[in-house]
């Protein structure tokens, strides 16, 4: 059935006849359909329900519950009891018990005789972490440290116990990281600058908005769920404006849609803060309370900034801009929501901060149904238990002046050696120039660089300087096609984590539903595996557990739940307060901005997390009510100080 | 009037994004080719944007159903107590002719059972007091259930552009138009 056809005629029985011999199989062994008549209603007891949560980088993070029979994953649906979920997944989510029963999955470890060739061959576990160990030993020997093995990650499975990635790493010695983020980080730069902290309102509070401008984000196709809160603020009589160089889906939604030339929404956003300065329109009492330098921005506007200049970079005429602008200013309260397409431009950052100045002059800034909303890393506080290992006594490393790495923790002064950082967003090049030593062998997981890097040519040409390559992954993609060795990963079903959004400020607990079907590892299990054939090999090579239970390691993510172990050296409380600030390389990345100190203690719920879907209720009330926050105007803004005027175009 | 569930389809709330039919699909796991609910881009000439504004659409559950009046050996039966329209699919020979009269295309061949099957409206998941799959997975709440002798807004549209108007079956999907932004291009 093609989604073009579009016919609503009579259909599918020519077809159906055609598809009888093709499809006599089920794809997927172990799902069966349903009968469509049952003939008695359905009973939810028949069924072991489990909590899961989409793993994926997305706005949403959404609550699953997932029915289980005789072993078998059977259907899921969305967590009603999520109000941000409510009941409902998207296309994608539904489609992963396909996914979890594909017949297409990486089943065993396997080892490619010749890069891109194709020719596959099953090996054991053994003999797969065997040629593993011994080619690190063997770099370790040639070049008296371990910066020869690489490592790129990012974001293909948030579950936070996959950070045992990293984890696993540094147990093996210093080694050379793929670090910064190919996502957001000028607007991190930006909000944070701004406003002490990048801390956007609930998306559910959005239905309060009086107007709402979506610039530069699409939820209809990325955040659906968020979608229900726009149509519900316009429905209680909100307007929706909708601000994208392309036509998209969510324009079709609002009200009004702008479609500017692309990049030049900081000057759209500085001649809407013209106009509202020139009508008088500005909330005064705002900021003369919270804001720093809104008379220096306010001589910035006039004397550089016109709505006719705004007009002309932007291709919106200026009556346009010009009822826009009032509209917004005089809706109370009115919200921004900025999306990540429009910081990727130079100026990135600027646009960012011209669009806070937006908010913040007009006095919508902490406020409930207001808010420069961007993101937010507040639940995202766990302990990273499993990302925090010491390399082995007598590791060589990195010596002087190494950027920080996005997941290195150690204090500067506490070692001489550190891991060796190189540009996540020039995997290639960097693999190319790399010398003393050189990138030798990459550990890729969590991440398909040849399906998401651009130049591929140069990516092979990089891969094949490399003497190993080994993929963690559930399916044979590109990057799995450039390597020798992959090694068959876990679906969200057959393993315990927890995932939290950057954008709501749920928590989704994911339990194992179903065993790991065919020889399939979570990357726990993998770290652990690989630290047994290290020190079998090499006694002391490897400081990972070799023996871990996968939901014990989760409930060391929690709380306080990790002060027993050996691997807390900093002292918990330290510890978790740094890999809040530090936690993520979307969050620090190759960000330099000064750190603002959080008030907040920790947005983790304390009860054990076995317990299902619930709110980080410390952060949804805290929040609000007592921390100073890009939610709270409670400290100065700083949204009009100088670097606004960097936007001259 | 009696009960009638039916599918309230809300254009003006639907983004496209294919959530219901994935969920229908998830929850049946119909074998390959077969498809209970779909989502349908609008023509241009329907609406002025493609690919912007849509219909999700399944079974109708027919006041006088094609398929229940034309099947040989009584597969079919309309519920008294909402008036879904029920496949029996163990009573079904095969013939293909419900397949055939539908004019919305609502009943499909399955190549494994040698039968036809369409969407039952989840009346298991009804008789439980659930929501039917797809109504549940909405984001956007554009696919809503509701019952036809209590439905009292006055701006659903039985046969919109686009859609068969078949009088005489008395299809009970009830849909909301899809609207168009006012436009600011560069």
């Amino acid at each position: 059935m093609t989604r073009k056809g579009n016919s609503l005629s009579r259909r599918g029985f020519l077809r159906g006849t055609a598809l009888a011999g093709a499809a006599a199989m089920l794809p997927c062994g172990l799902l069966v359909p349903n009968s469509a008549e049952a003939a008695e209603a359905f009973n939810p007891g028949d069924f072991t329900t489990f909590r899961n949560a989409c793993p994926r980088n997305c706005y949403d993070t959404c609550s699953i519950k997932t029915y289980v029979k005789d072993g078998v994953v059977q259907f899921i649906e969305g967590a009603q009891e999520s109000t941000f979920t409510k009941g409902g997944l998207c296309v994608k989510g539904y489609s992963y018990p396909r996914k979890l029963y594909s017949p297409n999955r990486v089943k065993y470890p396997m080892v490619q005789d010749g890069r891109r060739s194709g020719k596959w061959r099953r090996v054991s576990w053994d003999e797969a972490m065997d040629r593993i160990a011994k080619k690190i030993l063997e770099l370790k020997e040639r070049d008296d440290n371990l910066l020869g093995l690489g490592l790129t990650k990012y974001s293909g499975n948030f579950g936070i116990t996959n950070y045992v990635v990293e984890g696993m790493m540094s147990s093996l010695g210093y080694t050379t990281r793929f670090v910064g983020t190919p996502c957001w980080p000028a607007g991190i730069d930006a909000q944070n600058y701004d406003m002490g902290n990048m801390w956007c309102n609930d998306p559910e509070d959005m239905v309060k908005a009086k107007y709402i401008i979506v610039w530069g984000a699409n939820p209809a196709w990325c955040s659906v769920h968020t979608m229900k809160y726009i149509m519900e603020a316009k429905r209680r009589g909100a307007k929706v404006v909708v601000i994208d160089p392309v036509f998209t889906q969510t324009a079709a939604k609002g009200d009004v849609f702008w479609q500017p030339e692309t990049s030049s929404d900081g000057a759209l956003a500085l001649g809407m803060a013209r106009h509202i300065l020139d009508k008088g329109m500005v909330d005064r009492e705002f900021v003369n309370t919270y804001a720093i330098g809104f008379d220096e921005f306010e001589d910035y506007l006039r004397n550089n900034v016109t709505v006719e200049w705004a007009a002309e970079k932007s291709g919106i005429p200026a009556e346009q801009i010009r009822e826009v602008a009032e509209e917004f200013a005089s809706a109370d309260p009115a919200t921004i929501w900025i999306g990540y397409g429009l910081q990727r431009h130079v100026n990135g950052g600027a646009t960012v901060r011209s669009i806070d100045a937006l908010v913040a002059m007009t006095g919508n800034v902490g406020r409930e149904g207001g808010g420069a909303r961007y993101g937010h890393l507040q639940t995202w506080g766990f302990n990273y238990h499993a990302m925090i290992q010491s390399p082995p006594e007598g590791s060589k490393g990195f010596v002087g002046g190494a950027a920080k790495g996005e997941f290195d923790f150690t204090e500067a002064d506490e070692a001489s050696y550190s891991n060796r950082t190189v540009n996540i967003n020039k995997t290639a090049q960097e693999i190319l120039d790399s010398a003393d030593p050189a990138i030798s062998m990459l550990w890729v997981s969590c991440k398909n660089p040849f399906a998401q890097d651009f130049d591929r040519p140069k990516l092979e040409k990089a891969f094949d300087k490399l003497e190993m390559v080994v993929s963690v992954e559930q399916f044979f993609t590109e990057t799995v096609a450039n390597s020798d060795i992959v090694l068959p990963v876990t679906t969200l079903f057959e393993e315990w984590t927890v995932n939290v959004s950057y954008w709501h400020y749920w928590l989704g607990i994911n339990e194992q539903a179903v065993k790991p079907l065919h020889e399939s590892k979570s990357n726990l299990e993998i770290a652990a595996l690989l630290s047994k054939k290290m020190n079998e090999l090499s006694p002391g090579s490897c400081t990972f557990p070799q023996e871990v239970d996968t939901r014990e390691w989760l409930g060391k993510e929690f709380n306080k739940a990790s002060t027993t172990t050996s691997a807390s050296a900093t002292g918990p409380t330290s510890r978790t307060d740094r890999s809040r600030r530090s936690w993520h390389p979307r969050q620090r990345g190759m960000t330099t901005s000064s750190e603002r100190p959080r008030a907040s203690t920790n947005s983790s719920p304390s009860s054990a997390p076995r317990t299902g879907t619930r709110p980080c209720r410390n952060t949804r009330k805290g929040a609000r009510a007592t921390t100073p926050s890009a939610c709270s105007p409670r400290t100065p803004s700083s949204a009009f100080t100088r670097s606004s005027s960097i936007w001259t175009g | 009037m009696k009960k009638q569930y039916a599918f309230r389809v809300d254009a003006e709330k639907c983004i496209g994004c294919f959530t219901c039919a994935m969920a229908c699909k998830s929850y049946y796991q119909q074998v390959e080719g077969v498809i209970w609910r779909q989502v349908y881009p609008l023509k241009e000439e329907i609406y002025p944007h493609r690919e912007r504004a849509f219909f999700s659409l399944a079974c109708n559950h027919c006041e006088d159903p094609a398929c229940l009046n034309v099947c040989p050996v009584v597969a079919y039966t309309k519920r008294e107590e909402d008036g879904v329209v029920v496949h029996h699919q163990e009573k079904c020979i095969g013939c293909g002719n419900c397949i055939r009269s539908c004019p919305y295309g609502a009943p499909k061949y399955n190549p494994v059972e040698k039968r036809a099957e369409k969407c039952s409206f989840c009346h298991e998941r009804l008789d439980a007091g659930l929501e039917p799959a797809c109504i549940m997975s909405c984001p956007t709440e554009a696919l809503q259930l509701v019952d036809l002798a209590k439905l009292n807004e006055t701006n659903e549209v039985q046969f919109p552009a686009g859609y068969p108007k078949m009088e005489k079956l008395n299809p009970s999907t009830r849909f909301i138009l899809p609207q168009a932004p006012k436009m600011v291009r560069r």
